[in-house]
């Protein structure tokens, strides 16, 4: 997975291009700590360029919803589509996340 | 890379094998079937290598020098697909991409199923390779598995856990599609743990959820997704 952040204010948005899986846990800790230090209350995944996500990925935006509601924040998913809008119907992340 | 000549074994870079001679061997065993092509790989295969291997209509592809032949996952018949690769280079490679790649242009499989089977194949392959071959002991925390990276890492230094075999192999039929994933770590009570799924984001309730039937054998080393065509 490549990503590619951009924060303006209290908002980070993060596009993500590629593949989210098991093999990413790193990449995906980056990205928290990043939210983490940016004091950010909103974070938006942009998941447009995203091609395929396993369930050690859709774990990974549950631990970024996690660490936002901790703080009062939101998680916003936007653009999935194909194999991982499927990944997001199954996991029912229509009732967990805002999405776009 | 040399093609191998159909009932053949080439080693990369060398040309000829001293596998040929144990393959011969084995050849009478009940549950060994032929294997029509073979790559044996001396080094390490990049994802590059196995695709182009692929396809080459080349159906075995075989890494490490213990190789066990026998057994189910050395099994291949012609138009399948049967991959034996050691923990470190399954986790190194771009497995999805190479099985992506036999599936969209080896089959003439509908690509929703396709998409099907390369989840929950990576579900299991996943498994196998964390659980089992590497014994990394699932978190009890969310939060934790974020450190699985560096856990990962840890393992694969691990000359034991790293060279232990994980094998891939699919067996297509007119009417459906096997995908035996074999591991040789630790084992795995299936019944016991989806028994107890309490989420469908969790990697066996996707497994379920795209494969018509799940066959568990050997203590969960040997697990057999089907797919009905």
């Amino acid at each position: 997975m490549i990503y590619t952040l951009k924060s303006t204010g209290p908002k980070i948005e993060v596009d993500m291009k590629g593949r989210l899986t098991f093999a990413d846990y790193s990449s995906f800790r980056e990205i928290t700590q990043i939210v983490t230090e940016n004091n950010s209350k909103c974070c938006l995944f942009d998941l447009t360029e995203l091609e395929f996500i396993d369930s050690a990925g859709l774990g990974m935006l549950l631990i970024a919803r996690d660490k936002l509601q901790s703080v009062n924040g939101d998680v916003i998913l936007k653009g999935a589509q194909g194999q991982v809008k499927k990944m997001l119907d199954l996991g029912r992340f229509d009732s967990l996340f805002n999405i776009e | 890379m040399p093609l191998a000549p159909s009932g053949k074994v080439v080693k990369k870079d060398e040309g000829t094998q001293p596998f040929a001679k144990t393959y011969q061997k084995h050849s009478g065993r009940k549950d060994f079937l032929v294997a029509q092509r073979a790559v044996l790989f001396s080094v390490s295969p990049t994802t590059q290598d196995l695709i182009d291997a692929i396809q080459n209509d080349q159906t075995v592809l075989i890494e490490g020098k213990n190789l066990k032949v026998g057994l189910r996952g050395f099994e291949a018949a012609p138009g399948d697909l049967a991959l034996s690769l050691t923990t470190l280079t399954a986790y190194i490679i771009d497995i999805i991409a190479v099985i992506d790649h036999f599936l969209l242009h080896k089959t003439s499989l509908h690509p929703v199923l396709c998409e099907q089977i390369l989840t929950s194949t990576h579900e299991v392959v996943t498994n196998a390779i964390l659980w089992s071959n590497l014994e990394v002991d699932c978190p009890n925390n969310r939060q934790k598995t974020l450190n699985f990276g560096d856990l990962i890492k840890e393992r694969l230094r691990n000359k034991i856990l790293a060279q232990r075999l994980l094998k891939i192999n699919f067996h297509l039929t007119p009417e459906w599609i096997d995908v035996v994933i074999i591991s040789s770590g630790k084992g795995f009570d299936w019944h016991h743990a989806i028994s107890n799924v309490s989420s469908t984001v969790q990697g066996l309730a996707i497994i379920h959820s795209f494969s018509d039937q799940v066959i568990v054998e050997e203590d969960g080393k040997i697990l057999t997704l089907r797919f009905y065509t």
